[in-house]
């Protein structure tokens, strides 16, 4: 008798489908939002193992699930990593904003703008990136964050206010 | 209105020009892969009938001992005495190696290696609080040969860390570390604040050679980059960068080749800072990495 359950297969086709269809969009999705890919490459392969765990019938619309497990594991890797920079009293702050091997590939202008939404608070970023860059409504939006449609207008107007501001100093 | 319509306008653009910067590593199905296939946490019903399997099999064999005990005759009382008072044991043995000699699939570990820096999850040592796997990693890994542990600082749900030093005033390197499915600790990084490291990041491919950015204040600007294969201590690779030596502290790039392997493996990439009175490591920051084979 086996001592452990049976390991799961390698990737079934309609997993590897997925990821064919949505794994550039999502690594995207979180490298904006953590500005560090290894530790968004990691988020989106947690979140496609946790949908593998569940099987194809076991989640209604897996698009919507990877985007919410993303985008929470997203969050989770800032949180960890927020915490260990407090205790350490480091000055590097979290980023949307490129390092400097790909700041040459932007202008000024997209430097400018993705540097004053680094100012922004968290979940405006989140929801700033997931309307004008991933292009969701506010009802998706709300589901992938677990807050209310309202919640999301609220935050993106404000978010873009600040932005505004932010843009027009000095 | 209007300014709202030219804010949006200009943040989808550089988001858009961010994203098109972004081009995922192109192993990702296989590390999918790699943890689906990782051995699988039994559910509880399956725990449950185990154990009552294993149970009746107990009593079983210890019913048949008694029995076979009580046929025998004085000459082999002895014998049988001491059968019958290892049996427990032998018991308690037979019950527990079944499942182990009868199961035919190679062992594969509950812990995906590529997420952990330390220990290697088919290494024999599991350790079951966070200073031990601090401390063991301090010395097998970072190379600490004087070492003053803090208390565990939690961090979040299965998650801490250890504040580590060379000696009392000494500087400080914080081991991260997370409790994983099999309940043992394992250690995910370390970091200080003299060599704070940009790139690689945590979990990233690397092949040699690669290049590696961050700042650093150490004597005389001295970081020594260390290359090593999960549960190897004997380096691939080795290079120095040069950050600052005075405050504060300056930005360092480098170049740092390794001995390829053959094929993807867990790795752990360290940052030294070393004293210059004898040499000895005080501080560093360290990462897990996947070392994947040279391609030309």
């Amino acid at each position: 008798m086996a001592a452990m359950a049976p390991p799961l297969r390698r990737a079934e086709p309609w997993l590897v489908a997925l990821h064919r269809a949505h794994h550039r969009d999502l690594v995207r999705l979180a490298t904006l939002l953590v500005d560090d890919q290894g530790s968004a490459e990691e988020a989106v392969q947690d979140a496609y193992v946790a949908l593998a765990r569940r099987g194809p019938a076991g989640v209604e619309d897996p698009e919507a699930y990877l985007r919410t497990a993303v985008v929470n594991n997203a969050r989770s890797a800032l949180r960890k990593r927020r915490v260990r920079r407090n205790h350490l009293r480091s000055v590097q702050r979290d980023r949307v904003a490129p390092g400097a091997d790909q700041a040459v590939l932007l202008d000024e202008d997209a430097r400018r703008v993705l540097a004053a939404l680094d100012e922004l608070s968290g979940r405006q970023r989140e929801v700033l990136v997931l309307r004008y860059w991933a292009d969701l409504s506010e009802a998706e939006i709300a589901t992938a964050l677990g807050i209310s449609a309202g919640s999301v207008k609220t935050h993106a107007h404000r978010g873009i206010a600040a932005l505004a501001r932010i843009l027009e100093a000095p | 209105m209007t300014d709202e319509r030219d804010t949006t306008e200009r943040l989808r653009r550089a988001l858009d020009a961010r994203a098109e910067t972004i081009h995922p590593e192109p192993d990702g199905l296989d590390r999918i892969e790699e943890r689906l296939m990782a051995r699988t946490p039994l559910t509880d019903a399956q725990r449950w009938t185990i154990a009552g399997v294993s149970a009746v099999a107990t009593l079983l064999v210890v019913a048949l001992l008694i029995v076979a005990a009580n046929d025998d005759d004085d000459t082999d009382v002895a014998t049988d005495t001491t059968t019958s008072t290892s049996a427990p044991e032998e018991t308690t043995t037979t019950t527990t190696e079944p499942p182990q000699t009868t199961t035919t699939e190679p062992f594969t570990p509950a812990t995906d290696p590529f997420s952990v820096a330390f220990p290697s999850p088919t290494d024999s040592r599991s350790f079951e609080a966070p200073p031990a796997a601090a401390r063991a990693y301090a010395t097998d890994v970072l190379g600490f040969t004087e070492l003053v542990l803090g208390g565990p600082t939690t961090t979040g749900e299965g998650a801490a860390e250890v504040a580590i030093q060379d000696r009392e005033d000494g500087p400080t390197t914080l081991v991260s570390l997370e409790q994983r499915e099999d309940g043992a600790w394992y250690v995910i990084g370390s970091e200080t604040q003299d060599v704070v490291v940009t790139a690689p990041g945590p979990g990233t491919s690397l092949a040699t050679p690669f290049e590696t950015t961050g700042e650093a204040l150490a004597f005389e600007g001295t970081v020594e980059v260390v290359v090593l294969a999960q549960g190897d201590p004997s380096p691939l690779g080795q290079g120095v960068v040069t950050g600052s030596g005075v405050p504060p502290a300056g930005p360092f790039t480098g170049t740092v080749e390794f001995t390829s392997p053959s094929e993807p493996t867990a790795g752990v990439l360290v940052y030294r800072v070393r004293s210059p009175e004898d040499g000895r490591v005080v501080q560093a920051t360290s990462l897990r990495v996947r070392l994947t084979p040279f391609t030309s």
